[in-house]
C-alpha cells in the first residue's frame, strides 16, 4: 500500500470540509478523484501532501507506507517563489535531501523545460512552469505524486503534454498518481481507478465517470429561449499592453457565465467594461438592460462612514428618491439579503466581512439590474460563507432572472449553476465547458 | 533613475525655500529681540541689521543662501558667526549615528520578535505580543524619553534605548504579518511539502517573500525615527541635531534651520532612494524592466 487514509477529517473552524474519508493508493495506481469545484478535492490533496493551512485542523490518519510524497497545483505560478530561478527552487529540493544541485538542470531536462533554465517564474509559460513543477517533484524521488487540478488552467494541447510526461516519468521513477480533478475525459486512459468526492464524503469505488457522461449526453441549455442581456463583440482596451484583444461575450437571461482567468489578464478590466465603468478601446457593447458591477473588494467599496442602510439604498440617493422611501428600500433589501434588521444603522465597517458583501449584491439589486457581474464574489470566504453566499446568489437569480457573469481567477469559488465555463488568457476568451462537469 | 534624482532635488529646492518663506511669514527677525533691549540704539540695529543683509528682500536672501549651499557653506549662522555646514556637521553625525544605531537595534529585535511570533501565528503567545505593541504602539518617544529619565536617570544609553524602543513595535507588527503572509505563501506551502526546511526555507523562501513591503517601511521608518530624534534628542541633551535646530528656531537663526531641514531632507530621500533601489534588486520583474 503506498497511501492509506484512515477517517480523515478536515475542519475549517466549525466547518467540516472532508468527512471522515477512508481509502488507499496501492502501488500502480494512477487514482483519478473527481469533484465539482468546492467539494473537498484541494483538501484532500493538501492533507496528503502535509500543506493544509495553519487554520485547518485534520483528523483520522493519512498513513504513507511508501514515502515521500511529492504535489503539483493548478496555479504553478504561485507555488514557486517569483523572486527565485526556477533552477535554484529544483536545486533546493535536491539539497534539502542531500543530493547535489546540479542535478537540477536533468531534471528541468526531462521534464521538457528548455532553454530557459536561468529564468525565473514570471519568464515561463503556465504549461512551462507545471512542467518545471513536475520536475521539482521529481526531485523528491517520489512514491506518490499528488496532483491537485494540474492542467484546470492550460488550453488541451498542453493539458495532454503534461498528462503524457507524468504518465513518463512516473514509469521511469515508479511513483504511484492520486489526480484531482472536475473535468475527468482527458484522464480516462491513464486512470486505474476512480475516486468521487461530493459535499467532502468520497466514494473510493466510484464508476468510471466519463462513460456515463457519455451516454447520457450533456444536454445544452437552449440559448435563444433566454433573451440577451448584454451583447459585446470583439473588446479591445489596452493600457501600456493590449489587455484584451477582441472579446466576444454574450449574457443572457437566467443564465449564469463563468470566466476564469488568473490574475493580470485582464478579467476585472472586463467586468468594468461591461458594467460601463471604463470604455473600450475599440469593438461593440449593446446593453439590453441595467448592469451592475459587484465589486471584488467590500472593504474598500463601500464608504466606511456610511450606515449599512445608506450603503444600500446609494442608488436611490443619486435617483434623488426621498429619504424615508430609501430607508424602506433598504430595509427590504437586508431583509431580502438575510442581513439582520439591526444591521442597518450599523456603520458599514461593523459587519463582517461575509455581510459586507452582502451588502454590496443588495447595492447592486436595488439599482434594478438584469445582468449582474460578479467580480471575485465569493473571494476570501471561507468555504461554508462562500457556499452560502453562492447560494444566496443562485435565489435571487431566479426570482429576478438575471443574467450573471461570475468572474474569479480561482476554479475552486466556480458555482455550480454555472451554465458555461469560459477562460480569458492572453486578452482572448476560451469556452471550456457549457457546464462544469459532473456537477451533483 | 535620472527621473528619481530629478525629483529628489527638486523637492529638496522646494523644502528649503518653504523654510526661508516660513521664517519670513513668522514675525520678527534674528535681531528682534536685541531691539526691544533699551541699551540698544536704533543707529545700531540698523547698521547690524544691514551688516546681516537682513533688510535685503527675501528672495535676495534666499538666493544668497542658495548659492552658499551649493558651495558647501550653507550660509552664516547669526548667533555663532560662523557657517551654518560647520555647525551642523558635528551634530548631524551624532544624529545620523544615533538613528542608524537605534534603527538597526530596532529592526533586529523586531525581526527576532516578529517571526517568532509569525511561526506560532494564531497561537496565544502570538496573540499576546500583538496585544502588547498594539499598546506600545500608541506611545510616543518623547513620553518613552521622560520615563527613562525617571526611572534610570540621564545615561547616555538613554537616548539609543528610546528610540530603539519607539520604532519596535511598528516594525514588529509589520514584520509580524509580512512573514506570516508569506508562510502562508503557496511558494512556502510547495517548499515545505517538497520538505525543504529550517534555514534554507526562511533564507529562500519565507524572508525574500516578506521583504518587499518592509523595505519600503525601512525607508519611511527611518523618516519617522528621524524626526522623533529631534525631540528626544532636546529632550535627554544629546548633542545632536534637536536641540540645535530647536534653538536656531527660537533664534530665527533661518540659514542654520534651513541647512538642518534641507541635509535632513537630503538624508531620508537617499533613504527611500536605498530603499528604492534594494526593493528593484529583490524582484526579478521590476530588475528586468
Amino acid at each position: 500500500m503506498t497511501l492509506r487514509l484512515d477517517g480523515v477529517s478536515v475542519c475549517y473552524g466549525r466547518h467540516e470540509v472532508l468527512a471522515s474519508v477512508s481509502a488507499s493508493v496501492r502501488p500502480g495506481d494512477w487514482v483519478v478523484c473527481t469533484g465539482a469545484s468546492g467539494s473537498g478535492k484541494s483538501t484532500l490533496a493538501h492533507a496528503i501532501a502535509g500543506t493544509l493551512s495553519s487554520s485547518a485542523r485534520l483528523s483520522g490518519a493519512v498513513r504513507l507506507e511508501r514515502t515521500p510524497v511529492a504535489a503539483i497545483w493548478q496555479e504553478p505560478s504561485s507555488t514557486f517563489s517569483p523572486l527565485r530561478r526556477v533552477l535554484d527552487q529544483v536545486g533546493d529540493v535536491l539539497a534539502a535531501r542531500g543530493a547535489p544541485r546540479a542535478q537540477a538542470r536533468d531534471l528541468l531536462f526531462r521534464t521538457g523545460v528548455d532553454g530557459k533554465q536561468d529564468a525565473y517564474p514570471h519568464q515561463f509559460s503556465a504549461g512551462q512552469l507545471q512542467r518545471a513543477a513536475i520536475a521539482r517533484a521529481l526531485a523528491v524521488r517520489p512514491a506518490l505524486l499528488v496532483a491537485d487540478e494540474p492542467t484546470s488552467s492550460l488550453d488541451p494541447t498542453t493539458e495532454a503534454g503534461i498528462i503524457e510526461l507524468v504518465d513518463d516519468v512516473r514509469r521511469e521513477y515508479g511513483f504511484d498518481v492520486l489526480w484531482m480533478t472536475h473535468r475527468p475525459r482527458p484522464l480516462r486512459p491513464w486512470a486505474t481507478r476512480w475516486w468521487q468526492i461530493h459535499d467532502g464524503v468520497l466514494n473510493a469505488a466510484a464508476p468510471d465517470p466519463t462513460h456515463e457522461a457519455e451516454e447520457k449526453g450533456r444536454p445544452i441549455p437552449p440559448r435563444d429561449s433566454a433573451p440577451l442581456v448584454l451583447r459585446a463583440a470583439g473588446l479591445w482596451k489596452s493600457y501600456r499592453e493590449p489587455v484584451l484583444r477582441g472579446v466576444d461575450l454574450q449574457l443572457y437571461a437566467g443564465r449564469t457565465t463563468a470566466l476564469v482567468g488568473e490574475s493580470g489578464t485582464g478579467k476585472s478590466t472586463l467586468g468594468r467594461i461591461l458594467a460601463g465603468l471604463e470604455s473600450p478601446d475599440a469593438g461593440e457593447l449593446e446593453r439590453f438592460g441595467p448592469v451592475q458591477l459587484v465589486m471584488p473588494d467590500p472593504a474598500t467599496a463601500l464608504n466606511p462612514r456610511w450606515s449599512a442602510a445608506e450603503a444600500v439604498a446609494e442608488p436611490e440617493t443619486i435617483r434623488g428618491i426621498p429619504r424615508r422611501q430609501r430607508r424602506q428600500t433598504a430595509l427590504r433589501w437586508l431583509e431580502r439579503l438575510q442581513l439582520p434588521a439591526a444591521a442597518a444603522d450599523r456603520a458599514v465597517t461593523g459587519l463582517s466581512g461575509g455581510q459586507r458583501r452582502r451588502l454590496l449584491i443588495a447595492r447592486a439589486l436595488v439599482a434594478g439590474p438584469q445582468a449582474l457581474i460578479f467580480d471575485e464574489a465569493t473571494n476570501g470566504l471561507d468555504p461554508a460563507l462562500r457556499d452560502e453566499t453562492t447560494r444566496l446568489i443562485r435565489e435571487l437569480q431566479r426570482e429576478f432572472s438575471l443574467a450573471i457573469l461570475w468572474i474569479t481567477h480561482d476554479y475552486e469559488t466556480l458555482p455550480g449553476f454555472a451554465d458555461e465555463v469560459f477562460t480569458l488568457a492572453a486578452g482572448r476568451i476560451r469556452q471550456v465547458s457549457h457546464a462544469p462537469p459532473l456537477h451533483p | 533613475m535620472l527621473r528619481l534624482c530629478i525629483r529628489s532635488l527638486t523637492l529638496l529646492l522646494a523644502l528649503s525655500l518653504f523654510t526661508f518663506l516660513l521664517s519670513e511669514w513668522s514675525p520678527g527677525d534674528f535681531l528682534s529681540g536685541l531691539e526691544a533691549s533699551p541699551e540698544y540704539s536704533q543707529s545700531t540695529a540698523a547698521a547690524a541689521r544691514q551688516r546681516l543683509a537682513l533688510d535685503r528682500p527675501v528672495a535676495e536672501r534666499y538666493l544668497s543662501w542658495l548659492h552658499s549651499a551649493v558651495t558647501g557653506d550653507f550660509g552664516i549662522s547669526h548667533a555663532y558667526g560662523m557657517p551654518a555646514s560647520e555647525l551642523i556637521r558635528p551634530r548631524l553625525w551624532n544624529t545620523f549615528r544615533l538613528n542608524l544605531t537605534a534603527t538597526t537595534a530596532a529592526w533586529i529585535m523586531a525581526f527576532w520578535l516578529g517571526s517568532w511570533a509569525a511561526a506560532r501565528r494564531g497561537g496565544r503567545l502570538d496573540a499576546g505580543l500583538r496585544q502588547i505593541f498594539a499598546l506600545l504602539l500608541g506611545l510616543p518617544e518623547i513620553l518613552l524619553a521622560l520615563f527613562g529619565l525617571w526611572l534610570f536617570g540621564s545615561s547616555p544609553l538613554l537616548p539609543y534605548a528610546v528610540l530603539a524602543l519607539g520604532a519596535l513595535p511598528t516594525l514588529a507588527i509589520h514584520i509580524r504579518y509580512s512573514v506570516g503572509g508569506a508562510l502562508e505563501h503557496d511558494a512556502v506551502r510547495a517548499a515545505r511539502a517538497h520538505r525543504i526546511t529550517g534555514v534554507r526555507l526562511w533564507w529562500s523562501y519565507v524572508f525574500p517573500l516578506a521583504a518587499p513591503p518592509l523595505i519600503s517601511l525601512a525607508g519611511i521608518s527611518f523618516g519617522a525615527l528621524f524626526s522623533a530624534s529631534l525631540l528626544v534628542e532636546a529632550a535627554l541633551g544629546y548633542p545632536g541635531l534637536g536641540s540645535l535646530v530647536l534653538d536656531s528656531i527660537q533664534t530665527r537663526d533661518t540659514a542654520v534651520v534651513a541647512a538642518a531641514v534641507a541635509l535632513s531632507g537630503l538624508l531620508l530621500m537617499a533613504a527611500n532612494l536605498s530603499a528604492d533601489l534594494a526593493r528593484r534588486a529583490l524582484d526579478p520583474k521590476l530588475r528586468s524592466r
